[in-house]
């Protein structure tokens, strides 16, 4: 799907800042999403995503800065624009005491262009009837529920909030194909936040990166792993102490080997490396997991000595 | 918004189901409990003590908890904001919510209560009658469990802290049912709390349609907020004083009164303010005699009572008037006085009935009606009622006397007899009471009973044969001192009539005004005349509390209060024409004191409000708008200010350190914006991202 247009974005955050008390939770984000876009949200627990689609969709207030969704206020969305926005939040939640039914037709009653062969579609996927209590169904199937509920309005913003979260890989697997199923037109948009990066990097065009309630990185999948790279250098003897230089996300020291992760790598880095004179050095490709894990994980160096001290 | 009722009520029927069969359990229990060592004065069905606990407890917590229950729940974040996104206004879920949650809060709370009106209302139930008035309470009581309601709502919805404005606006539902034993009327209770319903309900909507600052809300459920608070402040208050009011000793009372001895001397008896007792003569001159000073002194004294209010022209005064500031629509006797048995548990237990105005006997085993009794005299129920015209005395007096136009009647309902007294003076009666004595030489007690006639004072013995007629005084003119108290001495030999200032005159004129009294034998003969000089007005104690609670008063409330009496009087109010002379002519002094102190201790006030507000960074024009809110209400408006307004967090400004608010964009100490996040050179954006750092790239 293309990023390059024209249209006005979907989702304009601009300058969000977000205290809780005098806690700051999110740091001056700024961020755009384009019509048609996968955009998949990513930060560790606590991080600000969850606040954040919560402020651009204007069931909070932002302390500072602003957001807009289909160019409207997000402070004062009206009813038509929420008709447009499936919105899942994260935590599944049904009534419990209604059946699959009424669940379907309590949401319908709210959405002019409720379609029904989709909510029953995504029903039949996770193998729901119509009976079912609600308040029976396992956590696969309420999130199937919901998700039939979100993806039946056939909204043209498709908001997730963590959907995969608890539930096992064919859940998981069902839950992404439903979602897809929704993109089959090419004007729908999907912003969702995920820990599962697997996921993210089947369907995402683009990702942000929530770190330190900052954001730190807003690029495509391919762009964030592209600059993202992981070298092994080999040694004969035991390895030089790990070079301090800008771009360094982690090193990683056995006896023999040094394993470096890097940032936005550039020739000068190379330079760097080999100036540490290695018998080789490996580039190793990185799944979009890994690389996320090197970017927002601890800094620094690791190894297997004692207290992570150098042995000699 | 069909649907959302729906889902509001399907989710919490069984709540409602619940506290209907708890209610229902707790009413039917409070209207049969019986307190064993009062059977008497209980109060008559619906109106029965324990019943009105349960009514008035139980509505408020099923109120309380139905909301609670309907909000709470759901307020986990993400439940809250599935409800929230959905495509309709915030508006249309609330009024859903509120509205599918009344129906239910009136599903538990009227039926027990229809129930229980049934069973008192339907003959065979109770030994009582029953009369449409006794519902009131009941029903004030339903109106009240709805404020629980709307403020279950507003604890719900509002955020922030628990014990800020949610707990506050929970407190003005509590400060009302608090209110309720001291309110006369049921139309009153109902006003307030429809209009309390009302308040908070709005509040509860501007909380749902905010995400939780104040100042985002439209401006009708702002001022709501701040009512609702504001109340709930001056419950607490009001509690507060109530509370150091108990745990004080009670001021004594300082005043002095007339009392006759049994020798027939009338003397003053003052109260000082030491707790100690003074007698004197008319003329100010000690008596040290112990009979009158003692505990006992009550036993040596002639006993009196008062007869009328006034003799002739009311000149407008209602003798009802007097009685009627001591109404209560919460107690039982102002529509049914229960007929005291002396516990001699007779079969027919007998009532007065005040708005039919007749007398009925219920059968203790039947529970049904047996007899009626009214100006016909005894007759079986079914026949045609008709009701007494005129006064009557107390109906524990047996027996009792019953005026009917210019005729007194005399009914024993022990005997079952309804006896004229006979008379051959038609001038009309202005009062009657009983008087006990003891027969010279003979045991136990006998009593008279004196007829306040326009031309004289009629006595009849217990049997209703006449004694003898007393004339007034000739030379007292009974238009003024028509006011009529009546004593005599134990063997009723003397007889004591003290003319005092008829009720009619205004107070003031009254206490200024001399007595008199006579003493007079069973033929009329006056046998002493005393004049009775006016005693010292009593004093009212004043305490710190008073003077305290007088000073928070608010000047919106107190100088609209002084503006209102003016105008009702101006009009013509008669009501309002008593306060107005009160306020502006006896006690304008204290009128000015209060009114000064007001000013002073509200700008006071004001000034700490202003000081509160800017160090939180509002700016003026919102400053000094909260300002003049604290100047109107006095420290409630301060305290509903702090609890109501929305307070900024504050953090260092990272150029001077000083504290400024995290929601304005520049400091307002240095005027530093706030800066650009720390960038570590790890970013990750390319051409179409949208942030700070590429910004500035492309700048």
């Amino acid at each position: 799907m293309s990023t390059a247009t024209t249209e006005p974005p979907v989702i304009e955050i601009d300058h969000l800042t977000k205290y809780y008390g005098r806690r700051e939770v999110i740091s001056d984000l700024s961020l755009q999403v384009a019509r048609g876009t996968i955009y998949g949200f990513l930060g560790r627990n606590g991080m600000g995503k969850t606040t954040t689609i919560r402020t651009f969709l204007g069931l909070e207030d932002a302390t500072r800065g602003s957001a807009r969704v289909f160019g409207l206020d997000s402070r004062t969305l009206p009813p038509e624009a929420r008709a447009r926005i499936g919105y899942l939040p994260e935590g599944h939640h049904v009534y419990g005491w209604m059946t699959v039914k009424e669940c379907g037709q309590f949401q319908a009653s709210y959405y002019p262009a409720w379609n029904q062969d989709i909510f029953e579609t995504v029903l039949t996927h996770f193998r729901l009837t119509a009976k079912m209590k609600a308040g029976h169904l396992s956590r696969g199937q309420r999130a199937g529920l919901c998700l039939a509920l979100t993806l039946a309005p056939e909204p043209e913003l498709l908001v997730l909030d963590d959907p995969a979260l608890g539930l096992d890989p064919v859940a998981r697997r069902s839950l992404l194909q439903s979602m897809l199923y929704v993109t089959r037109k090419a004007d729908r948009t999907i912003f969702f936040s995920s820990h599962l990066l697997s996921d993210v990097e089947r369907v995402a065009d683009r990702i942000a990166v929530l770190d330190g309630k900052v954001l730190r990185a807003d690029c495509t999948v391919e762009k964030f792993r592209q600059q993202i790279r992981h070298f092994v250098l080999k040694f004969r003897d035991q390895p030089p102490p790990t070079p301090n230089f800008p771009g360094l996300l982690e090193s990683f020291r056995t006896d023999r080997e040094l394993a470096l992760t890097v940032v936005n790598y550039t020739p000068q880095m190379e330079n760097r490396l080999e100036a540490l004179q290695p018998m080789s050095i490996e580039p190793v490709d990185l799944t979009l997991e890994d690389a996320f894990i090197s970017y927002v994980g601890e800094r620094g160096e690791k190894t297997f000595f004692t207290n992570g001290k150098d042995a000699r | 918004m069909k649907m959302m009722i729906w889902k509001e009520l399907r989710e919490n029927f069984k709540w409602a189901v619940l506290a209907l069969i708890g209610l229902a359990l707790a009413e039917i229990y409070g209207l049969y409990y019986t307190d064993q060592n009062n059977p008497n004065n209980q109060g008559i069905t619906l109106l029965n003590p324990t019943f009105l606990m349960a009514t008035s407890l139980g509505n408020a917590v099923a109120g309380l908890l139905l909301g609670l229950v309907q909000i709470l729940p759901e307020q986990r974040r993400d439940q809250w904001a599935a409800l929230l996104h959905r495509p309709v206004t915030r508006g249309v879920i609330f009024r859903g919510k509120a509205l599918a949650g009344f129906l239910l809060y009136l599903l538990a709370a009227v039926p027990p209560f229809l129930f229980c009106w049934w069973l008192a209302a339907t003959p065979g139930h109770f030994v009582a009658p029953y009369v449409p008035d006794l519902v009131y309470a009941g029903l004030s009581d339903i109106f009240i469990g709805a404020t629980y309601y709307f403020a279950a709502l507003v604890v719900g919805l509002q955020r922030g802290s628990w014990f800020g404005a949610r707990t506050f606006a929970l407190l003005s539902a509590v400060y009302l049912s608090c209110s309720v034993s001291a309110v006369h009327y049921f139309y009153v209770v109902t006003e307030g709390a429809v209009i309390l319903a009302l308040i908070l309900f709005a509040a509860a909507w501007g909380a749902m349609l905010s995400n939780g600052k104040f100042r985002d809300r439209p401006w009708l459920t702002r001022a709501a907020l701040l009512a609702a608070v504001f109340y709930g402040i001056c419950g607490v208050g009001g509690l507060a004083a109530i509370l150091v009011n108990a745990i004080q000793q009670p001021e004594p009372y300082v005043g002095a009164e007339y009392k006759i001895t049994q020798d027939g001397q009338p003397i003053i008896v003052s109260n000082n303010k030491d707790l100690t007792t003074t007698v004197t003569d008319l003329a100010g001159n000690p008596i040290h005699d112990a009979r009158y000073t003692g505990r006992l002194r009550y036993g040596n004294e002639i006993f009196e009572n008062q007869i009328t209010y006034l003799i002739g022209d009311s000149h407008g005064f209602d003798p009802r008037h007097v009685s009627s500031d001591y109404y209560n629509y919460r107690l039982s006797y102002w529509y049914i006085s229960e007929i005291e048995s002396y516990g001699s548990m007779q079969p027919i237990q007998w009532f007065y009935l005040e708005g039919p105005r007749y007398v009925t006997g219920i059968d203790r085993r039947s529970k049904t009606v047996t007899q009626i009794v009214d100006r016909t005299g005894f007759h079986a129920p079914g026949l045609p009622i008709d009701p007494f015209t005129g006064e009557r005395s107390h109906w524990y007096d047996v027996p009792c006397l019953v005026q009917d136009g210019n005729d007194a009647y005399m009914c024993d309902l022990d005997k079952q007899l309804y006896t004229k007294l006979p008379s051959a003076d038609p001038s009309p009666i202005f009062g009657f009471q009983l008087f006990s004595y003891q027969p010279t030489g003979g045991k136990g007690s006998d009593m008279i009973i004196v007829v306040a006639r326009q031309s004289g004072l009629q006595l009849y013995d217990s049997n209703g044969a006449l004694i003898t007629t007393i004339p007034y005084d000739p030379q007292i003119n009974l238009d003024r001192w028509g006011k009529i108290w009546f004593g005599l001495n134990r063997s009723a030999t003397s007889f004591y009539v003290r003319y005092t200032p008829s009720s009619w005159l205004p107070w003031e004129e009254q206490q200024k005004t001399p007595a008199y009294l006579d003493e007079v034998d069973a033929k009329g003969t006056v046998l002493h005349s005393y004049t009775l000089p006016p005693l010292p007005e009593p004093g009212f104690p004043r305490s710190w509390q008073t003077y305290l609670t007088k000073s928070l008063y608010s000047p919106a409330f107190w100088f609209w209060d002084l503006a209102y009496k003016k105008i009702g009087a101006a009009l013509g109010i008669p009501s309002l024409i008593g306060e107005e002379h009160y306020w502006y002519h006896t006690n304008w002094p204290e009128a000015v004191d209060i009114s000064t102190r007001v000013v002073i201790y509200s700008l006071l006030f004001a000034a700490i409000g202003l000081a509160w507000a800017r160090s939180a960074g509002m700016a003026w024009r919102r400053a000094l708008a909260w300002a003049a809110f604290v100047f109107a209400f006095n420290l409630g408006g301060l305290l509903t200010f702090r609890l109501v307004a929305d307070w900024p967090a504050r953090v260092p400004c990272p150029k001077c350190q000083k504290k400024r608010p995290v929601e304005e964009p520049t400091c307002p100490h240095c005027q530093a914006g706030w800066p650009t996040p720390t960038r570590h050179g790890l970013e990750i954006f390319d051409d179409n991202a949208l942030s700070p750092a590429t910004e500035t790239a492309r700048n």
